[in-house]
């Protein structure tokens, strides 16, 4: 099976979107030819190609927000994600973050919810934060 | 907190632990960013209910205290604030209506604009304001109109919006109350005028960040950060320049360049890298930047796509024989052969 076909685009397939890895802004377009290979034009890098690629197979979006904190200098913590995972699935992520809270102090890095969705993708923290004394 | 600044570069500052101290530094970093543009300042008219914040405060409320600000909401502005909050607060639940722009284009990234608006499926009405904000305790209901090239509302274009929250992110102004006390020169563009060690007018007080030039990426914050930081730490160590000229030379920016930084070229003693900054005024493709002494283009540029958003940042070599008593800056479109770019 084909790639494209793995992600459910067929032959004739295409989308037009523009490149967001650089200021440049490539205006790429996308389609799937009679083979079933995804055929990529417009871009000028290397990025540009595989991101014209990936958006088009399954769009992926980092996540950036913030968590509950017990104890913390501030209620909550700012959080991303350590790779990108699937836009569909970005809501369902928020679900699952802000039904978590975690305990203050924390440290950058830290792992807050190790494979979210069991897409092989953490939450970690984006700042240290330390804990109100007492 | 600093409540004043001396020409001699004394600080009179308070602190809850000590009070009001005295702090005579050998040299002062003036970082104090902005303050955001309100609705009080443009005018929007209408009632006045709970529900209308700036967006950096709705960055606040979200994302250090915990708080939804309301349920449905309009933003006014697209500039790259405005879209990062668009994306945040429908990420949390809230329904972003629409994000209304002024201008004919949207003032933000590209790469915003894709990731905040056009993921989500959020309307960005260009050319358009908010003519009324209507409610009595709380925002019930937004009017939007489009408008002409003179920012005039066209009648009969007019929208309502019903929402209960509204976002101001209609631009920035360097926080310069005690720049102004210490006699710090501002320039048109609200900034200190600096020279290439973004030192100010007065010798030993710097400055860097948001007071100096509103920035997008906050890369460029830290690497200016940096080199005022550097300089600020030699000017108190009594590090020696050499060099100074008799008369500094004036940066002058041109056609489509909003302003260069540094204004002033104060000391040269053979070649040296001086890092420019520069906005275009206009949006604009295949474009080349030219730096221009003596009647005579010393450094060119190409640059494919340019936005007033984005500023640009440039590493460029000055050797004493090329430089006169000005150095003009200008974008000219590469098509044309050197001709000058659309007005």
């Amino acid at each position: 099976m084909g790639i494209a076909e793995k992600y459910g685009k067929k032959p004739g397939d295409s989308a037009d979107f523009i490149c967001i890895i650089c200021p440049n802004s490539c205006r790429l377009h996308v389609e799937v030819n009679a083979a079933g290979e995804v055929e990529v034009s417009g871009y000028t890098c290397k990025r540009g190609l595989e991101y014209g690629k990936q958006e088009f197979l399954e769009p992926k979006r980092t996540l950036i927000t913030t968590m509950r904190i017990e104890n913390g200098v501030l209620p909550v913590l700012p959080v991303r994600s350590d790779k990108e995972l699937p836009k569909d699935r970005i809501f369902d992520a928020m679900k699952i973050v802000n039904s978590t809270s975690v305990k203050a102090p924390v440290k950058m890095g830290d792992i807050l919810i190790e494979n979210i969705l069991g897409l092989g993708v953490n939450v970690i923290a984006s700042r240290d934060m330390e804990a109100i004394e007492n | 907190m600093v409540i004043d600044l001396a020409p001699d570069k004394t600080i009179t500052a308070m602190s809850a632990e000590y009070g009001l101290v005295t702090v005579k530094p050998k040299s002062v970093v003036l970082c104090m960013g902005c303050r955001e543009r309100t609705r009080g300042a443009i005018n929007v008219p209408g009632t006045r209910p709970a529900g209308v914040y700036s967006a950096g405060m709705a960055q606040r409320i979200i994302n250090m205290e915990g708080y939804l600000p309301g349920k449905r909401v309009v933003i006014l502005g697209s500039g790259d604030i405005g879209l990062i909050m668009a994306r945040r607060l429908t990420l949390e639940g809230m329904k972003v209506l629409c994000v209304v722009e002024i201008l004919p284009y949207c003032s933000g990234l590209v790469r915003n604009r894709v990731q905040c608006l056009e993921d989500y499926g959020i309307p960005l009405y260009l050319s358009h304001t908010i003519t009324s904000i209507r409610g009595k305790k709380r925002v019930e209901e937004v009017v939007i109109s489009q408008v002409d090239e003179n920012w005039v509302a066209i009648p009969g274009t007019e929208k309502v919006f019903k929402c209960d929250t509204v976002l101001f992110s209609v631009g920035l102004i360097p926080e310069n109350e005690v720049s102004l006390k210490a006699g710090v020169e501002l320039d048109r563009t609200n900034g200190p005028v600096v020279n290439e060690y973004l030192e100010t007018n007065i010798p030993g007080i710097f400055a860097a960040g948001n007071v100096l030039q509103v920035h997008d990426l906050v890369d460029w914050v830290t690497l200016e950060a940096e080199r005022a930081g550097a300089n600020a730490a030699d000017y108190a160590l009594g590090i020696e320049r050499k060099g100074k000229l008799m008369t500094p030379i004036k940066t002058i920016p041109k056609d489509n360049v909003g302003y260069v930084l540094p204004q002033r070229i104060e000391y040269l003693d053979g070649e040296k890298v001086v890092r420019f900054s520069f906005r275009p005024r206009r949006p604009d493709k295949n474009v080349i930047v030219e730096f221009i002494s003596k009647d005579t283009v010393f450094y060119k540029r190409k640059m494919q796509h340019i936005i007033p958003s984005e500023m640009i940042n440039l590493n460029v070599k000055l050797s004493p024989d090329v430089l006169g008593e000005t150095i003009t800056v200008r974008i000219v479109s590469a098509e044309n052969n050197g001709a000058e770019s659309k007005k």
